[in-house]
């Protein structure tokens, strides 16, 4: 998925979920977990309003962390925290999909008795309507779904339905053909671009007025720029939590959130009481300060599978040298970065993250600026003049003046290009855009499968002319069609390994110079009942897992 | 000419230049100011020398990873929980003197020199530009009347009342990313050149509208219609004529000019539109500081007070000119305010 538009959308996107998703522990009724008390309403804030607030259109952190217990998929991801929290389980599906016919075709069941939010009941073709609107919007992540049967043309047409989609309202049985095989649809289907909305819904962005949705909570009020509120999905608990027991419902009433652009004011509002999380981490200046006095009490460290890098354009000099590009890896300091980001970084040197199947730990390139000097001397390069791209939001905007220090000590004539982190990686995607050499990016996982920092990021069919993520533009043959095989087979041990092993051919070829894995953290207000707020590697904070204290 | 001394005249041999720096002069506040406007100045370029033979680094030079020996101590430039170190003042050998600037460990006093030297150039570079274009304009406006006036004075009207901060930040950060290409001039992103077209363009009218008021009253006058009757062209009359007299106006609204654009130049880099990173500029390292305002104080407040000494010095260096250059504004000024002094003193 998601560039942590800064890291900031991806600890937003944290934020929302949680406040969508109360009570962990998975009982689906809605009493406390212990230590806590019912209902009372949530005061959030989040740093920035999300990309979308509809569940066919959102792609960032924040959105998905705001919609993820409103709108549930035939799948989801069990609510918990790490590795635990990375398994796929059912949602509205009755149970996990029967894959058949090699692999080519997924049988799922929905379960009965489901409504929405406005009390229509939830029907099989539904599901096919959601997949059909996310194309008909142009939503980004409808690409996960052009391996479906007659998806292609969908795509170009938007007329005359998806074929690969059948679905019966009488039994519930959705019956999805793929045109090949594939080892991640599983968690595509988990995603909530195909959540189910009821049909009809406007196939236009609906972020001002959000469709009904089949979660323990719903959206209202909803003001694109400013905020929105939670209350209980009234259905949910006249119908739905029946249908889905094992789902959690939530311990508080509802939750209002509300944008405060100065995450300074959002600490003291913390700490005020005034809010009681704030979705987004700390600034920077503050953020040893909060973790010396609340770690806790008020704030824990979350992990995040991620990966922090700088990109090199491997299409055009001085980056088409492999050996530029190595000496760019010594050259890079991780401790350096590490203070830059206050400790919120774990070194790393290679593309999958810890906590993503198929990572083994390596470093290629541990630091050593003399021979990255004399790797470059011996290089040569024709063209030194580079810029080089960053967004404008703390601390990456540091890490860019950092790298840029670092190319200039190398000997390079750099110039910085700070861009606006809302619509940063539109520009740097955007392949006519001049002097793109190379730049800031990080990657927050959109599914646990390692295929999600292979396919979209560096895989040759990946370079696009505008939304491009492919930023190093490289295209390596032999390697395209390993991601290709690897992706059309389940996750297993092998499969791991070979993930492993495109990890380290990948950073041999250096077409990034990987930093880091992000920690992201949950601050919360001494109301709120820190233990049990769940931390999901893909949606962050789950709303149903806050509660307050006694 | 009247050889009769007037009171307060120092002679009849001297010029007007010369009697408005007799003037000047005996104004010590103003003096005073420019002595210490001339010091800030003297900081700023003294920056190379501090840079390399004191501080061995340079602004945009990252430190993160260093450590300071300081009496057998070893102190961290930059801790792993990102906390820059603080004034060393002369314990490292002059090495940090005002600390590291934020988690990138750079120097902060080599970067208040440097980044002061980026300041008073924006600030003497945006109000030449400003100052030209505004006296050109005045003079067009103020000498051909009509329509020429009614176009360049609404035009002044319409720049006048726009939100010239909210402009300036819009302007500022598209160019900032895009940078500017207009003909043969191109600039790019990251130019200070940016942010002194921003400055200058969004000032002129402040300049321009009392310049053309002049203009239109000099044109009455009776040395302007002899030049006309010796038959004398609209250039030499604009040029030859009216700005002569124009000249301690233009002076008095030049100094205070950069003034006022040093702090448009501090308030656009304060909120991202002014001068670009790596570079810094006195504005930059305010917001820079300002992340750290509750454990590293001074990185805020340093640049803050140069800033304002500095254009506390241009404005009263400005007032002292226009005292010295028009010292009727003076006497005008104190009659309003009941503080009128006996004839001839003020001269």
């Amino acid at each position: 998925m998601k560039k942590l538009g800064g890291v900031i959308a991806v600890l937003v996107v944290a934020a929302v979920a949680a406040v969508g998703l109360v009570s962990c522990g998975g009982g689906s009724g809605s009493t406390s977990s212990g230590g806590g008390k019912e209902g009372g309403i949530l005061n959030a804030t989040y740093k920035s309003f999300p990309d979308y607030m509809d569940p066919q259109l959102s792609y960032t952190a924040e959105g998905w962390t705001a919609m993820g217990e409103v709108y549930i998929p035939l799948l989801t991801y069990k609510h918990a925290e790490g590795a635990e929290g990375s398994e796929v389980v059912p949602g509205l599906a009755k149970e996990m999909p029967k894959i058949s016919n090699g692999g080519r075709t997924y049988t799922l069941f929905l379960r009965p008795g489901l409504r929405y939010s406005n009390g229509k009941p939830v029907k099989a073709s539904d599901f096919k309507y959601a997949v059909e609107r996310a194309f008909k919007v142009n939503s980004g992540g409808s690409v996960f779904y052009t391996i479906i049967k007659g998806g292609e043309k969908f795509a170009e047409t938007k007329s005359g339905g998806i074929p690969g989609i059948k679905a019966d309202d009488q039994t519930g049985e959705i019956k999805i053909e793929l045109e090949r095989p594939s080892g991640t649809f599983t968690n595509e289907l988990a995603l909530m671009f195909v959540a189910p909305v009821p049909p009809g819904t406007p196939e236009e962005d609906l972020s001002a007025d959000p469709p009904p949705g089949t979660g323990p909570y719903m959206l209202k009020n909803v003001h694109p720029g400013n905020g929105w509120e939670y209350e209980r999905n009234p259905y949910w608990a006249k119908a739905n939590s029946k249908a889905m027991p094992e789902y959690p419902t939530g311990v508080v009433d509802g939750a209002k959130v509300t944008v405060v652009r100065n995450d300074e004011s959002q600490v003291n509002d913390i700490e005020q009481g005034k809010y009681d999380w704030m979705q987004n981490p700390p600034p920077a200046s503050r953020y040893s300060q909060v973790k010396e006095k609340y770690e806790g009490s008020q704030f824990k460290v979350e992990p995040t599978i991620s990966t922090y890098y700088f990109w090199m354009n491997t299409t055009k000099a001085p980056f088409n040298d492999v050996k530029v590009r190595q000496a760019v890896n010594y050259a890079i300091d991780p401790a350096a970065l590490e203070r830059i980001y206050s400790g919120q970084i774990k070194a790393s040197h290679q593309i999958l993250p810890e906590g993503m199947p198929g990572h083994e730990p390596f470093d290629l390139y541990p630091h050593n600026m003399a021979k990255a000097k004399e790797m470059l001397e011996e290089a040569n390069p024709s063209d030194k003049n580079i810029t080089v791209w960053v967004d404008n939001e703390s601390p990456n905007k540091e890490a860019g003046e950092y790298y840029e220090g670092v190319l200039k000590e190398l000997g390079f004539s750099t110039k910085l290009k700070v861009i606006n982190a809302d619509n940063y990686f539109t520009v740097i995607g955007n392949r006519s855009t001049p002097d793109l050499d190379t730049g800031w990016s990080d990657w927050f996982e959109d599914y646990p499968h390692p295929n999600d920092f292979f396919q979209p990021l560096l895989a040759g069919e990946s370079i696009l002319q505008t939304n491009n993520g492919n930023f190093a533009q490289i295209d390596e043959t032999d390697l395209n069609k390993e991601i290709s095989e690897l992706a059309e087979v389940q996750l297993g041990p092998e499969q791991e390994k070979k993930y492993s092993e495109l990890d380290k051919k990948y950073m041999e070829l250096a077409p990034w110079a990987p930093y880091g894995q992000r920690t992201l953290d949950t601050f919360v207000s001494s109301n709120i009942n820190l233990e049990n707020v769940i931390y999901n590697p893909t949606f962050f904070q789950y709303l149903t897992s806050f509660e307050f204290n006694e | 000419m009247n050889s009769t001394n007037r009171p307060g005249s120092a002679g009849s041999d001297r010029g007007p230049w010369r009697l408005a720096l007799d003037r000047f002069l005996r104004n010590r506040l103003a003096v005073g100011f420019l002595v210490l406007f001339f010091a800030i100045v003297l900081f700023v370029l003294a920056a190379p020398l501090w840079a390399n033979h004191v501080a061995h680094t340079g602004p945009n030079q990252t430190h993160t990873v260093e450590k300071l020996h300081v009496n057998g101590e070893v102190r961290e430039v930059v801790t792993v929980e990102g906390k820059p170190i603080g004034p060393q003042w002369f314990e490292a050998g002059g090495k940090f003197f005002l600390g590291a600037d934020s988690r990138l460990g750079r120097d902060e006093m080599v970067r208040l020199m440097y980044g002061g030297r980026i300041s008073l150039f924006i600030g003497v570079v945006s109000a030449l530009i400003t100052t030209t274009l505004a006296v050109i304009l005045g003079l067009l406006a103020g000498y051909y009347k009509g329509w020429v006036d009614t176009v360049i004075a609404r035009t002044l009207d319409v720049l006048w009342s726009l939100p010239v901060l909210l402009l300036g930040i819009a302007l500022g950060v598209s160019l900032a990313i895009s940078g500017l290409k207009i003909g043969p001039i191109e600039l790019s992103g990251g130019s200070i050149w940016v942010p002194i077209l921003v400055i200058s363009v969004f000032t002129i009218p402040y300049i321009a509208r009392p310049i053309r008021g002049e203009v239109l009253s000099l044109s009455q006058k009776e040395f302007v219609e002899a030049a006309i009757a010796q038959g004398a062209g609209p250039l030499r009359l604009m040029f030859g004529e009216i700005l002569p007299n124009l000249a301690s106006t233009i002076i008095v609204f030049f100094t205070l000019s950069i003034a006022n654009n040093m702090l448009f130049e501090a308030a656009l880099s304060f909120l991202g539109a002014g001068v670009q990173p790596p570079n810094s500029s006195w504005g930059t390292m305010i917001s820079i500081g300002v992340e750290l305002l509750q454990t590293q104080p001074l990185l805020a407040i340093v640049p803050g007070v140069m800033i304002m000494l500095t254009v506390l010095s241009l404005n009263v260096i400005g007032d002292g000119l226009r005292d010295a250059l028009d010292p009727r504004s003076k006497v005008r000024l104190e009659a309003r305010t009941g503080m009128v002094e006996p004839e001839g003193a003020a001269v």
